[in-house]
This record gives structure tokens, sequence and C-alpha cells, in this order.
């Protein structure tokens, strides 16, 4: 079974770049043919075997004729444990065959390095720093559970007695039980440490040898018990989440698991800690090992910091590193308080849309506020109405958005702003007093063409030949008859076919400045006459030129006429054969498109059919304005829909009683806040503190 | 296979490789008697079993079967090395899954040790990423013999004998070498902010 570490160094080392590992391959090509020409036998070294088996030999009969007749009585001097050797049987012939020094025989250890933690203030450098690092026992040898050993006796048996057998933890074993490798002077037995995960003593008792007709005990003086520790990779668990928290604090449920009992066995314990990059461990409990714990509550902490949270195992794990504290799971917490409208504001028409990022568990949201140029506050939410995340019936006008939040420092109620960057909103501004001439849309007759027209077409109906910007912003780009003005959130104003520019390059406009005059420079376009070719390319959308996106420029719900127009006077109502006041605006739709489109942005509040409405919506704005939309055919909308300026709300029915006579429409009604019926077209439809 | 004919004179390793590419057979029995032997060699270092070796051995040949072509190796005796290796690895790691195997690829691997031991709480793949990335900026740096002994020691786990006897050095000489090298590794990982 490969540690770690092995592993991490196999896999590093089965990763170096192909060109060294063929540049030692070559290498290799080279010496292995120089070996073949060299040879295995060295000179030199043969002599000295041979020098040094002659010298044993005379040692040997020196020895014989001293000490004939003096017999030395066997002394055992200790026991060693080792891994078992590998197979030596068929090697290679290019290789040695023996085995190194560091399997057979040999007291080997399975070497574990303890982590050296870093000294800067990692988390493993605090803990080691908070809860130390103690040898614990070192003991002998170590093992993994089930493992097999070789257990070597020693013995100094320099007559060569032979060894009959011995008793090792009580139990006999003789010669015939010996391993294969054994000698007079090294008897090796092959044992299993088992699977608990415990220290294994081996204690040799008595050990019997032959002398003529005589069975003599060996004379002991090694140590005679060794201790194997049996290690395990059941290492403890543990788990910790973050249940809540507030600005000071956190409350934490952790849980550690350890089925092999480490901690306990080495007088261990288990934490639950808080910890910072710069103080290292600021806070820390002890918990009890097994059950869950839950609502650990840390205090004292700062709003606003990055925090670790951890649980801690301190324990010794039977592998030669002694006892020290691991981290077994840890999380990761942010005490930042603060409460930030989301930069991607969505401008349409007279609806802007935004998101509130970070709105968190700390702190309180109090308001949202839209501020306009002067920094008046044009309008605040609060409560609920926040849900709606947008405001809808702004008038055109440069405005920011300002959020409110209160929290607890620790010491007092704190109350705190962030506000956006301006934005525009061009609704109801018209950048040419006149009309449109031809609309936004993906496939139309564009001046004898049929094909997408992504931009809004003007054409002065008076003496005014000039083009005004709808836009606070900055003159981007000059070329052709085109001047591009971009602003504070990266919309881009493109008015074209223009004849005369009256701006430069880096110019700062605001609404209503002056960008040129009317013209005939947009050559897809010039059998239109004198026009403008308006375009607003929207820097959240699609890429390039497809990031034109409709201006909504809207003034009707549908794409057709006004059949009846709004009027405080009676008139005449032929399905009811009688004259009455119409409060509304009854349009057509065209023969292509049956669509009837929102004129004004705001939440979608009541969708029904009644006998007075017929099908109906009810869109209210921020500001309290309705509009209702009845006689519906289709609808395409739900309660508690945010809808923008243009979007679809249905098709055109024929569903209002009162009007069953007339030919399919929508009939359009706007009411102010107080409840008051007003004009849709004229009196409706842009609102705000202007 | 076929028994190896002494007195044969191996092909060149481009007819082989030109064999492999027109789907002759005989590639596969030129291979193994020109590189059967090193192959299992290499086998061996990490299995030490005679007949795992010889298991990866063909299926050594059966992966160069199957990759060449398309693939054509500029060095043939790399390319086989390499996929004999990782055969060679990933068997050694089954039969060691559920018991420490001795190897001399363990061996040299405990050897590393000194040098490369990845912080406990550094995920595996990643401590892996970070320590190649070192481990070739380190070869780069070493002269072409250090490289030698070191990629002969820990890529193909040669033993420290076989790499004197290579280099016609004594062994003292080569485990100096090999404890020098892994001195100036540890430095470098220590550099890099690696934790040893």
């Amino acid at each position: 079974m490969m540690k770690r570490s092995e592993r991490i160094s196999l896999d590093s080392i089965s990763g170096i770049d192909e060109k060294y590992i063929n540049e030692a391959t070559e290498e290799r090509i080279k010496y292995i043919m120089l070996l073949k020409k060299r040879g295995f036998f060295y000179y030199h070294k043969g002599i000295t075997a041979i020098a040094a088996c002659f010298a044993l030999l005379i040692t040997s009969v020196f020895a014989v004729i001293m000490f004939a007749g003096k017999k030395e009585v066997p002394v055992y001097t200790g026991m060693t444990v080792a891994s078992i050797p590998s197979d030596t049987a068929e090697m290679p012939e290019s290789l040695n065959a023996t085995l190194t020094a560091s399997t057979v025989n040999s007291n080997v250890k399975f070497v574990y390095k303890p982590v050296v933690i870093n000294a800067e203030k990692s988390l493993n450098a605090a803990i080691k720093e908070r809860y130390g690092f103690t040898e614990g026992v070192v003991y002998d040898y170590y093992a993994k559970p089930g493992e097999e050993i070789l257990i070597t006796v020693h013995i100094d048996n320099p007559d060569n007695f032979e060894i009959l057998s011995f008793t090792l933890n009580g139990e006999k074993y003789s010669s015939y039980m010996f391993e294969e490798g054994s000698d007079m002077e090294h008897i090796v037995l092959r044992t299993n440490v088992g699977t608990a995960q415990n220290i294994v003593s081996y204690t040799i008792d008595a050990i019997k040898y032959v002398d003529g007709k005589d069975i003599k005990d060996v004379k002991m003086e090694g140590e005679q018990t060794v201790n194997v520790a049996v290690g395990t990779t059941r290492t403890p668990k543990g788990v910790v989440n973050i249940k809540s928290y507030s600005y000071n604090s956190i409350v934490l449920n952790a849980q550690v698991e350890d089925v092999a009992g480490l901690i306990e066995k080495s007088g261990g314990s288990a934490y639950v800690i808080v910890y910072d990059r710069k103080n290292g461990i600021v806070a820390d409990k002890k918990i009890s090992v097994g059950e869950p714990q839950n609502g650990i509550l840390i205090e004292g902490l700062v709003g606003g910091k990055e925090y670790k949270c951890a649980v801690v195992a301190v324990y010794d794990a039977l592998d030669s590193n002694g006892k020290y504290g691991r981290v077994l799971s840890q999380k990761d917490i942010s005490l930042d308080p603060e409460i930030f409208v989301d930069t991607n504001i969505n401008v349409q028409g007279d609806t802007v849309r935004f998101d509130l990022a970070r709105y968190n568990s700390i702190s309180e949201l109090e308001k949202v506020e839209l501020i306009d140029e002067r920094g008046n506050v044009v309008f605040t939410l609060t409560g609920e109405d926040v849900s709606a995340l947008s405001f809808s019936g702004m008038k055109a006008g440069v405005y920011s958005i300002r959020v409110t939040y209160k929290f607890d420092n620790g010491t007092y109620t704190e109350r705190k702003s962030n506000t956006t960057p301006a934005f525009n909103c061009i609704a109801g501004i018209l950048p040419v007093d006149g009309e449109v001439i031809l609309g936004y849309s993906d496939f139309t007759d564009v001046y004898g063409t049929i094909t997408a027209h992504y931009a809004i077409d003007f054409k002065p109906t008076g003496e005014d030949k000039r083009v005004y910007s709808v836009s606070k912003g900055t003159v981007t780009s000059i070329r052709d008859g085109r001047v591009e003005v971009t602003d504070s959130l990266g919309y881009i104003y493109c008015y074209d076919s223009l004849g005369e520019v009256r701006v430069a390059f880096g110019d700062n406009v605001s609404m209503g400045t002056v960008i040129g005059t009317v013209g005939t420079s947009f050559e897809h376009e010039s059998s239109a006459g004198e026009h403008l070719h308006f375009s607003l390319r929207d820097p959240n959308y699609g890429s390039g030129s497809n990031r034109a996106i409709d201006p909504k420029f809207y003034t009707a719900p549908t794409a057709g006429e006004i059949l009846t127009p709004y009027s405080e006077a009676p008139i005449y109502n032929a399905t009811t054969d009688d004259y009455r006041v119409h409060l509304a605006v009854d349009y057509l739709p065209s023969v292509r498109d049956k669509g009837v489109y929102a004129i004004a942005g705001g939440r979608i509040v009541e969708v029904g059919d009644n006998s007075t409405n017929g099908k109906y919506v009810i869109i209210q704005n921020t500001f309290g304005y309705k509009y209702c939309y009845c006689s519906l055919g289709e609808i395409l909308v739900s309660v508690g829909d945010v809808v923008v300026t243009g979007d679809k709300l249905g098709t055109v029915g024929n569903t209002i009683p009162l009007e069953a006579s007339a030919d399919a429409h929508v009939h359009l009604v706007a009411e102010a806040p107080d409840g008051k019926a007003i004009n849709p077209i004229t009196e409706a439809v842009v609102v705000g503190d202007a | 296979m076929q028994a190896v004919d002494k007195k044969k004179v191996p092909l060149s390793d481009e007819s082989i490789i030109k064999m492999y590419f027109d789907r002759d057979e005989k590639a596969i029995s030129e291979t193994d008697s020109k590189y059967g032997r090193y192959l299992k060699t290499i086998g061996y270092n990490i299995l030490h079993d005679t007949w795992d070796s010889e298991e990866c051995a063909n299926d050594t040949y059966y992966s160069t079967w199957n990759r060449i072509p398309p693939e054509k190796p500029s060095i043939f005796q790399a390319f086989l090395s390499k996929i004999m290796r990782d055969i060679s690895i990933s068997k050694y790691r089954k039969k060691s899954a559920s018991r420490r195997v001795p190897s001399e690829l363990i061996v040299s691997l405990e050897e590393l040790g000194d040098c490369i031991v990845a912080d406990a709480s550094v995920e595996e793949d990643y401590a892996i990423k970070q320590i190649t990335e070192v481990l070739n900026s380190f070869l780069a740096e070493i002269g072409k013999r250090e490289r030698f002994v070191f990629i002969s020691r820990y890529y193909y786990c040669d033993r420290v004998k076989y790499i004197a006897e290579m280099l016609g050095v004594s062994e003292k000489t080569v485990y100096r070498d090999l404890e020098r090298l892994r001195g100036r590794l540890r430095g470098k990982l220590s550099k890099e902010g690696i934790e040893v």
C-alpha cells in the first residue's frame, strides 16, 4: 500500500518532461553498450575478495587451535523486526541477485516524515503553535494492520550450537518453524501483527539449545520485548458548517468521528477553531468526539473580516510522528456587512432594473432610493416594494440608485449607504422634433428592401432640423455623418445619417445638447430623404453591431391606428347606441401585428376578465400610475411580472362588452395615483420629479 | 515470444517502426528480440517478479502495436520504456493496494521522501502539479550526467549498484551523487514555497 507521499513522488516523477527521459534513455543505451564490453568482473575487487577469504581461513584455523575444547554458552542479544523481503528467484542476468540492505533482516522502520509547517501564519502553523507538537512515545517499530513481519532473534553463538526452540509470547517455536534463511545466530520467525490498531508486544521468554545429549537454556542478556505500533489509515474525520452569523459572531455545527479511537487512546482532543490570516487562531472551543455538536457560538469577531473556521483533532496516529493537531475540515466565512446594488443596472425605456448583491443576514436593508441628477430623492422603496427590484415610470433624465442599510457593529447600530454610478433614462425624449418614420424591427420594409432595422428613423415635422442628444455622455466617435455618444454605463447612442455635425470627439454632452442636423449621409437609407437613423447599443447584450437594442420610443400599445380617442366629453358609442365619455384610447392592431405592448414599464398588479374591461391587464409603475390594457384576446403576462416599455402583454381581442360592435382593438385606460383617470398618451406615459 | 537468437543482428529502430506502420506482425517479435530483456529489467525493478514483468512486457507490445501508427516515436527505446514503466507501475499499484509490497520502486520513493513531501492539507493533484514543475526546472539546471543518475534511480528505479556499473564508478560515488542531488532538490522545493 503506497503512502500519500510516495504516490505524490511517483506521480511527480512520472510527469518529468519527455526530453529528459529521452536523453537519459539514449545515455543508457551508450552505457549498456560500454558495460557489455567492460564486463562485470573488476579484477581488483576479485583479488580483494580472494584475500579476505584466505585471511578468514587462517583465522578460523588459528581459533580452532587456540580454543579447542573450550565452548561458549550462546547468549541472546536481542530481537529485531523487519518487513518481508522480496522474492529473489530468477533475477535477470544483468542485475545482481542480492537485495539491498534495506530489506532483509535489518531494522527497517517505515519512514514517515512529520510535516514541517511553514513559519508564515498558515492555518497549519497556527495549529502547531496552539496545540504544540509532542514526540509522544516513540515505538521500536511501526507496521500497518494485517502486515506480515519477520522477527529475528539474535544469538551470539560462536560455537554454533544447535538452537532447538524458543518461546515467544508464551508460544513455543521449534526449529522446523524457523523461516528459511535462519542460522544458529539469527533465527527468523514470520508473523502477522494483526488487524487491531494497537501496540503489539513480542516477548521472548526462553531459548533452548542442544549441547551433546543435553538441552540447555541460552543466556538471556538482550532486551526481551519489542513493541510494534500497528498504525491505521482510519484516522479521525470531521465536518464543520456555518449555521448562522452576525456582524461579530458565528454559530457553527461540527462533528468529529474517530472509529479507531485514536484521539482517546493518545489522550488527545478535538476543537472547533476560528482563524484569521493575520492573527492566527482567534477563538477555539473544545468539543467532544462522536455526537454532532450543534449551535457552537463563537463571539468577539470583527465585522468586515475574512475568517476560516475549522475542526481540529489532536492525536497520535501511531505512525512515528507523535501527537499533534491536524485540520479535519475547514470553511471560509466573510463577515462583510455591506449591501451593494449590482452594477449591472439595466435601463429600458422608463424602467431601470437592478439587483441587490450581498443582501445578507448581517445587515438590514432600510430603503432603496432613486436619486436624480441634482441629488434629490425621486422615489423611495421600502419593505416589500423593494422586491420589485425596479423603478418604472421615470422621466427622461440622469439618475442613480442609493441603497441604505443598517447593522450592529458591536457598539451601536450603524447606517451606511452605497450609490450606483449615474445612468440615463431616455424614455419619452426624442432626438428630433418630429415623428417616427420607421421603427425597430427584425424584419420589415426598409425603404424598398426587406431586411432587419435595428434602429429608429425620425423625420422633423417642422422647421427645426436639429438633432438633440437624448442622454448625458461623451462623444466617443465621429465618422461620415455618424456620431456616437457613450454614457457612464457603457450604453452607446448612435446618431446616423446626419447632415451637419456640431460636436467634437471627446465633448461631454447632456440631454438636449445639439449633436447636429438631419441629413442623407446614411447611404443605405438615402432614399428616405433627410432623416435621423438612431440606434442604441447595450454593453450587456450581444456583441459588435448586434448589440443594437430597441430604444423603446413607444407611444402606442399597438402598431395600428387610434380607433377612438380619449374624450372627457361624451361621444357616440355604437355598441350601446348612446353618448358617453371615453376616458381611454382605443388602438387597432396593424395588419401584420396583433400584439399589445406596454407603453411604459411597471409591475403587473392585476390580470382578469370582467364585464367592464373584458380580458385585461393592469400595470402599476413605481410612482403609482396605473395602465389598464382592456379588451385583450390572449394574455401573456402574470401578476407579479415586471415589464418595461415595449414588452408584449398579449394580443388584441374583442372582449370588452361595451364596445363589442367595434373592430378588435385594445382599450387603454390610465389612472393617476389618486385614482383619477388621465389621458394615457399625453398625461401618463412618463412621470417623475423633474 | 521467440527465443533470442544471439547470433542475429537486431534490426534498426526505423526498420522495426516501419513494420508497425506496414502492420507486419513480425514487428512485435523483432521488438521483443531487441528490447525484451531490457524492458523486463524495467518491469522487474518495479515488480520484483519475473512472471509479472513478462506479462507487462507483453502488454507493452500490445500497446505499442495499437499506438504505432499514428504515433511515430523519435526514440523507440524511450517510447517503449515509458509504456513499460507505466504498465508496471499500474500493476504494482494493484498488487500493493491492500498491503505493502517491497520493491526497488518503493525503496527509491522512500529515498525521495527526504525531499518530496507535500503539505497534508494540499490537494494531491495540485501538489503533484507543483512538484512536477519544480522537478523539470531542477532537471534543466543540473548536468547531463547528474540527470542520468537521477532519472535512472528515480524514474527507472535502477539499483545503485547497476547505475555504478553503467558509469564505471563505485556505488559510494553514486550514493553520494544521489544524496547531493536530493539536497539540491530539497532546497529548490523549499525556495519555490513547497513545504518540505
